[in-house]
């Protein structure tokens, strides 16, 4: 939905699946997690004064095993790579984390970017989910594979997306904003053979 | 299609990568003192190898970044990666070219029962 701006008075924002209901079908749901602050940041975590810097900032020490995440509060740190992390915060909230880490980062060679508007975030949910998502993601997202918690790129048919295992069967899909009416249609026609009579 | 190893990621489809060419062609470090026979060489020779084949791979779609790998170019299985800077690993020197990892040989072993 759109809805005012919380940090320009009288500004509406939106996303690109503003106006759209959730796709609801038997097993499986897709819904928007819109407005989700996104950061990434990169540095070099075998530097102590680095990992010290950020770690007093997000509480817990960065994820440095591939394809794996944690959570602090209402932070969501993902690995990208070994030099790179994908950070969600609430709504809005990434602007004092990007104050913080800069001011806690000043004199260390780093780099964070506010990419908040430049994806959306896609929950896909229910015992279903992985039936559905098989029919684009490459990721082989079976439960043996795949575990709660762990994260990473790959692609959806022609998408490029960030996927991640919130919790037991609920999938959280990152991707581009001008590739989100794309994906959110594709799950909407996948979920087509679920949906209820 | 055919699977590559990112040597952070693990084993995934090709789809997410992108290829990069032979590895290991060091540009010449003063592009103005050789012949262009010499920069002709850096820019278009290759090995055109049939059988292991060293080259470079980028994990465009995940962690974004480039590394080495050996593939075998009669069967495109690719038989390890390894990062930048680090020494290419040795196949055994029977090596079918059909397996690679001890992961892959007990799939292919399933599919022959
Ligand atoms: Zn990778
Ligand atoms: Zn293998």
């Amino acid at each position: 939905m759109a809805k005012a701006s919380s940090l320009y008075p009288g500004v509406t924002i939106e996303t690109p699946l503003s106006g759209k209901d959730p796709i609801q079908a038997d097993g499986v749901t897709i819904t928007e997690l819109p407005f989700l602050g996104k950061v990434t940041l990169r540095g070099n975590a075998a530097d102590p004064a680095f990992a010290a810097a950020v770690k007093s900032v997000l509480g817990a020490d960065l994820p440095t095993q591939p394809l794996s995440s944690l959570r602090v509060g209402n932070i969501r740190v993902f690995w990208k790579a070994f030099d790179e992390w994908l950070i969600w915060t609430n709504e809005d909230a990434q602007i004092q984390l990007i104050t913080d880490l800069n001011a806690a980062l000043s004199g260390i060679r780093k780099s964070v970017v506010d990419v908040s508007d430049y994806y959306t975030v896609l929950r896909v949910d229910g015992a279903r989910s992985r039936d559905l998502l098989a029919k684009g993601c490459v990721v082989d997202l079976h439960p043996r594979s795949f575990k709660p918690g762990q994260a990473t790129g790959t692609g959806f048919h022609h998408a490029t997306i960030f996927i991640t295992l919130a919790d037991a069967d609920t999938f959280d899909v990152m991707i581009r904003w001008s590739f989100a009416d794309y994906l959110w249609a594709y799950l909407a026609d996948g979920a087509r053979e679920w949906a209820p009579a | 299609m055919f699977l590559v190893k990112c040597p952070w990621c693990g084993w995934r489809d090709q789809t997410e990568f992108s290829y990069g060419g032979e590895a290991h062609i060091a540009r010449p470090l003063e592009p103005g003192q050789i012949s262009d026979q010499e920069w002709g060489d850096y820019i278009y020779t290759r090995t055109n190898t049939k059988g292991i084949h060293a080259e470079r791979w980028v994990h465009t779609q995940a962690c974004g970044r480039w590394f080495n790998a050996l593939r075998h170019t009669v069967t495109d299985v690719m038989w390890d990666s390894y990062k930048m800077g680090e020494d290419a690993p040795t196949p055994p020197k029977d090596w079918d070219g059909l397996t690679c990892c001890d992961d892959h040989k007990k799939l292919a072993e399933g599919a022959k029962k």
